[in-house]
């Protein structure tokens, strides 16, 4: 009698190690040894597959107890199983570079279930979720759920307070809050809240924050702002990376700067950038996948520019047209760290992977409404009619994020870096 | 069985003397030599100038992972001038196993020929000095390669061996799995049987590089696997394919990820990141420390390693009978049986007896060689 192994006790298929006819009986063995019978409904050639169960389309094909792809259709027990039956998990994704798509609610899901793993206060764990679903819905991949395992690493160091007690001080229209070590985050959006509260009765309010932790996007944060009919202004400083060439230690951090303003629901003005030439996060990504780094990007401990990977791991990243860049960041070093009173340059202190360092970085925040302001309308619309080439269909600043937006919110669902979202799973 | 305890601390299970060349300039001459000295192996330079940064790296620590492997007792390390061999003896964890002999310090040839046949017959005599040490399976690091597989690869052959490996991890040995490209479409079941965080992270980042090195040069990895031969085959899928050829490393917990020319330095199962090619491959397990490799082959591939004795082993009765000189194990009667205790135990008992000396097949016919990748060029 023809022969079939099951490798796996979990199969639903086995390999024929002989060819049956339709309608003949085949030997099912057992990875112990045991075996049984089955008919085969069709003929199947060696080496070819026989199903062992009813297996119902879409459901996994089982071999070596791991899924070999999906059904196409229905499949009854003992018909031949391959590639008109089978359908690949690469199939219609040959590109592996392309994303993976993930529904809305279960990516949802999966976010929460790392945070309730990490964190229990319910307040930083809403604003958490919140952030990051919206940063992979406007597609921010550097600042989205690709931050979450260094955020993790941060919990378990306990280089973060997850219990803070937060302090607000007003002044005429001045804030300061001392954000005792939580999430940047959260030291945000509750720092939004109180100037929400005050911001009807005065013309514009500054507030400086200190004692905070990486926040992830400017532009977050200034979007939410501008929802208060301001137009307003963000930034941050952080752990030096950046020099001149010619440099050989960083001096300063490639700070982000954000000036938003609301055009209509859910769509924002939203001018948002660092003031490197990349950002760290893109030169590692290209170090862990291989990828040429391209000149006058990074340079090494000397002040040289390098390519070199090793090199470049702790290179010092280089600024927006060298001195104006690094000029500028100075300039936002001035609005945080110097006017907040916190740690300034070096100071502040590298958050490495294992270490227990307090990050005390300080934020600044500049809200200003005006009676003659109305919203950016106008400039969008005559943006609109200046001359380019079909490439560049974005034409206002965060004009791309709002059209991921749209997409993601109509769609429930997003495309995600394959290797950003397998890494959240394994969190 | 013996094992020869070597200068820093480990085991191996055969007494090689290499003549290697530092660079590809001066392989002729090492050729010469190792000709006249029957016994000796022969280890040819790939290249070795002119390769810049990464690549040259990759290449010192391939040199002088050959150097510190287990299986060599001594050195003779030939090159044309001080820096090409100083540089792979600064690599090296067993510096003073090796001899170094430069053309450029040398009268001639001819007097390197001469330096090199003195030195070799030094070493030979002090062979007898080595100190010997029992050599149990735990002190084994097992190199798994595939090659040319076919259905009976994926079927009898690799799932006999991944019975073994488990068997070995169990008894506190080592193994070394590779071609990360080859685990495309596989991944889930690796990251099931990681460790660590840290690991199923690096699993995820190493399969992914091998498939965006092939998108960058236009190779559409889902498009040409399973290959026309393997559909026809019964393989259906890149996922069946590779789980097939990831079946020969068990059910195992993975230790971890070594990068291409790192050291095995613990005990466990490693996944080795180097490009699937059988001769560059069997250089890198090399490179990292293992004693034997086994190598599975449906349709037939030759090749061994001068340094770890490679037991070829097919499931596929037509491969055998042709390749009868080349092929150490036949696992074709596990068709029948459908046992894969018994594929493994044929399997161990071919380990046992090469560790005791036994000559493979292609150690045997001398159809032995090696080759350093190398992913930049020349200037």
């Amino acid at each position: 009698m023809i022969k079939a192994i099951k490798i796996k006790n979990n199969d639903n298929v086995a390999t024929l190690i002989g060819n049956v006819k339709a309608n003949g009986l085949v030997n099912i063995f057992n990875n112990d040894g045991s075996s049984y019978k089955i008919k085969a409904k069709e003929k199947i050639l060696f080496g070819h597959k026989i199903s062992i169960k009813k297996i119902k389309a879409n459901a996994n094909i089982i071999k070596y107890n791991s899924s070999i792809g999906t059904a196409k259709k229905n499949i009854d027990q003992g018909c031949h199983v391959h590639t008109e039956e089978i359908r690949s998990h690469y199939d219609k994704n040959n590109n592996l570079e392309k994303l993976i798509k993930v529904s809305l609610p279960l990516l949802k899901k999966k976010i929460s279930l790392v945070l309730n793993k990490y964190i229990s206060n319910k307040d930083i764990k809403k604003i958490l979720l919140n952030y990051f679903l919206e940063a992979e819905m406007k597609g921010v991949k550097t600042h989205g759920i690709r931050r979450l395992p260094l955020i993790i690493d941060r919990i378990v160091n306990k280089s973060i307070n997850l219990n803070p007690k937060m302090t607000y001080r007003w002044k005429g229209s001045m804030l300061t809050v001392d954000a005792d070590n939580t999430f940047g985050h959260f030291a945000m959006i509750k720092s939004i809240e109180e100037i929400k509260k005050k911001i009807s009765s005065k013309i514009s309010v500054t507030c400086s924050i200190k004692n905070s932790t990486h926040f992830g996007y400017a532009g977050y944060y200034s979007s939410k702002i501008s929802d208060l009919n301001c137009i307003s202004i963000v930034t941050s400083n952080g752990p030096p990376l950046m020099s001149p060439i010619g440099y050989k230690e960083p001096v300063v951090s490639n700070s982000p700067l954000a000036i938003s303003a609301k055009i209509s629901e859910n769509k924002y003005f939203e001018a948002d950038f660092a003031t490197s030439v990349t950002s760290r996060s893109n030169i590692l990504n290209a170090i862990n996948n291989n990828l040429l780094i391209n000149e006058g990007l990074i340079m090494n401990k000397k002040g040289v520019m390098t390519t070199n990977k090793d090199e470049a791991k702790n290179g010092i990243l280089i600024p927006l047209e060298n001195f104006k860049g690094y000029a500028l960041a100075l300039g936002l070093e001035l609005l945080t760290g110097v006017l907040a009173g916190g740690p300034i340059l070096k100071e502040i202190k590298h958050k490495d992977k294992n270490s227990k360092n307090l990050e005390k970085i300080s934020h600044f925040i500049l809200a200003i409404k005006n009676n003659n302001y109305k919203s950016p309308t106008k400039l969008v619309n005559m943006l609109a009619n200046s001359k380019r080439n079909k490439r560049n269909q974005n034409y206002w600043p965060g004009m791309r994020k709002y059209i991921n937006f749209v997409k993601s919110k109509k769609t429930q669902s997003i495309h995600l870096n394959k290797i950003d979202y397998t890494n959240l799973i394994n969190l | 069985m013996d094992g020869y305890i070597r200068s820093d601390k480990k085991l191996g299970i055969r007494n090689h003397i290499l003549i290697m060349s530092a660079a590809d300039n001066v392989n002729p001459l090492s050729r010469i030599i190792s000709k006249k000295i029957k016994g000796s192996i022969f280890v040819p330079a790939s290249y070795g100038r002119g390769q810049l940064g990464n690549d040259h790296k990759n290449y010192l620590k391939i040199m002088s992972g050959i150097i510190d492997n287990p299986n060599v007792y001594k050195t003779i390390l030939i090159s044309m001038d001080g820096d090409s061999a100083d540089w792979i003896i600064n690599e090296s964890n067993r510096k003073k196993d090796i001899h170094k002999i430069t053309l450029m310090d040398n009268k001639n040839m001819n007097s390197c020929i001469k330096e090199a046949i003195k030195i070799y017959e030094v070493f030979k005599k002090n062979k007898k000095y080595i100190k010997k040490k029992l050599f149990n399976l735990r002190d084994l690091v097992l190199g798994l390669e595939c090659g040319g597989s076919d259905t009976t690869s994926g079927l009898i052959a690799n799932p006999s061996l991944g019975f073994f490996v488990d068997k070995l991890i169990i008894n506190n040995g080592s193994a070394i799995f590779s071609e990360p490209v080859e685990c495309l479409g596989g991944e889930e079941s690796l990251i099931k049987r990681c460790s660590s965080r840290k690991v199923k992270q690096k699993i995820t980042n190493v399969i992914e590089k091998y498939a965006k090195i092939a998108i960058k040069n236009g190779v559409d990895l889902n498009g040409v696997n399973p290959t026309p031969d393997n559909i026809r085959g019964g393989l259906s899928t890149i996922e069946e394919k590779s789980l097939g050829a990831i079946s020969k490393s068990g059910n195992s917990k993975i230790s971890g990820v070594l990068d291409f020319g790192e050291r095995l330095k613990n005990k466990g199962l490693y996944l080795l990141d180097a490009p699937a090619a059988a001769v560059e491959n069997l250089t890198s397990l090399v490179a990292s420390g293992c004693h034997v490799i086994i190598f599975t082959t449906g349709g037939g591939n030759p090749v061994g390693n001068p340094i770890a004795p490679t037991i070829k082993v097919t499931a596929n009765k037509h491969t055998f009978k042709k390749f009868k000189d080349l092929i150490d194990i036949d696992l074709s009667e596990i068709l029948e049986t459908l046992d894969y205790n018994i594929g493994s135990l044929k399997i161990e008992k071919e380990i046992i007896n090469v560790i005791k000396g036994k000559t493979t097949a292609s150690e045997k016919n001398n159809y032995l060689e090696t080759n350093i990748s190398r992913f930049g060029p020349s200037i």
